[in-house]
């Protein structure tokens, strides 16, 4: 008996603003992902994508184009000219490997951070980080404090994906401020394990009794919760922590996605939701005000952190 | 003998270049008795950077040998400050999961 084709289309929205758009218009089940065999994303009627869809809709097409390399995968770039534009400048064909003939590009005044592919490989090189510090100052016009601790928590989430997701194809991350707003959103996203998973295969929630994904994800923005797996053992656990401290400072937002589980935290609210399409790996948003820039810098909170000082220099 | 960090960058964030970093202080360390680190024109580093290029060290070498045999030179007083945090916290972390850390 041969079996028909299966193709789905998912027809994209006029707006999608938010990662919970994304999420009802993907496929999250590996299982009804395998009986698929081509998988179109028609964005065609789309004239409105922010960074925190952006990103993650990135490495799910990503993902599945890796993991899935036999499967049809079609991108119906959107009519509309300025996000075509927004797209291309973003390296979202690029990245995708679309076929896509760019009007112009000029990244002086540009107020966002392209969609960046972090993997182990782009991580060695010896300009990485400099390159990236160069575009959070170049770009974002934040005072000095602010840009060694954004540049410290980009650091620390970028180790999170590569040491701990356990993704086989990295993670993507983007960001973009929104002057009239003085908003600044950044976004990272990945297909591994998710935060509960990578926890509970280590010994981090021996002494956390919920089996609740989105609780457990809220555990791991504690001090020092660290999974201390995949390849790097000597992790510190801190990355989600002094991100959690910014936000609550900077009266920002910030929304981790992780398995089965969300946690959005408003200021200093934290609230709960499970998930009824869960999403495979990890994604975390948030978005900063610029108007109210921090006080320290977070690089000086090492001074203030309660540890024991077996060792001095 | 000296090496100098600014070898491998000026920032230090990540930590797949703390692994080259610390895999080369390792070689140093088994061929040359005293190995001093040269932080001129590093300006940052985070604590999961610090921490996979020294704790190991320390954790092979017992804290009074990693103090005789590593020196620090040219280091700012931030990064000397965030390689100490992140050091101790390793340290503690390990003690608390009952790893013996030579003196």
């Amino acid at each position: 008996m041969t079996q028909t084709p299966t193709q789905i289309r998912i027809v994209f929205p006029k707006k999608v603003r938010n990662f919970d758009s994304v999420i009802k218009q993907s496929l999250n089940s590996i299982d009804v992902l395998k009986k698929i065999d081509h998988i179109i994303f028609d964005m065609r009627t789309l004239i409105f994508l922010t960074p925190s869809a952006l990103c993650p809709l990135t490495a799910y097409i990503h993902f599945i184009k890796r993991k899935f390399p036999n499967k049809k995968v079609t991108i119906l770039a959107p009519r509309d000219f300025d996000l075509q534009n927004y797209l291309s400048r973003m390296n979202f064909f690029k990245l995708l490997d679309v076929d896509f003939r760019e009007v112009n590009r000029c990244t002086k005044n540009q107020s966002f951070i392209e969609l960046t592919h972090i993997t182990k490989e782009s991580a060695r090189g010896i300009g990485f980080e400099k390159n990236f510090s160069d575009m959070l100052e170049d770009r974002l016009n934040c005072n000095h404090n602010f840009l060694s601790s954004l540049g410290f928590i980009v650091g620390e989430l970028i180790n999170n994906i590569i040491d701990h997701s356990e993704s086989e194809c990295g993670g993507f991350m983007c960001a973009q401020m929104y002057p009239a707003k003085d908003i600044l959103e950044i976004c990272f996203s990945d297909f591994g394990i998710g935060i509960p998973a990578s926890l509970k295969n280590s010994l981090a929630l021996e002494n956390f009794d919920s089996n609740e994904d989105c609780e457990q994800i809220d555990y791991s923005l504690n001090f020092g919760v660290t999974s201390g797996s995949g390849t790097n053992k000597s992790n510190t656990g801190q990355g989600l922590y002094f991100l959690t401290k910014l936000i609550k400072e900077n009266k920002g937002r910030m929304k981790i996605f992780s398995n089965n589980g969300m946690i959005l935290i408003n200021k200093n609210e934290h609230k709960f939701e499970s998930l009824k399409s869960p999403w495979i790996g990890t994604t975390i948003m948030f978005e900063l005000n610029l108007n109210n820039p921090i006080s320290n810098s977070f690089l000086d909170l090492p001074k203030d952190a309660n540890v024991d000082y077996y060792i001095d220099f | 003998m000296n090496f100098r960090m600014d070898s491998y960058g000026t920032i230090f964030w990540l930590t797949e270049k703390a692994l080259l970093v610390k895999s080369e202080l390792q070689n140093l360390l088994s061929n040359h008795d005293i190995v001093t680190v040269d932080f001129e024109n590093i300006t940052q580093i985070t604590p999961s950077c610090a921490a996979m290029m020294f704790s190991p060290l320390v954790e092979s070498l017992g804290i009074s040998e990693f103090k005789r045999r590593i020196i620090f030179d040219n280091i700012d007083k931030e990064v000397l400050s965030i390689i100490r945090y992140a050091v101790n916290s390793r340290i503690k972390f390990l003690k608390d999961s009952g790893k013996q850390i030579k003196k």
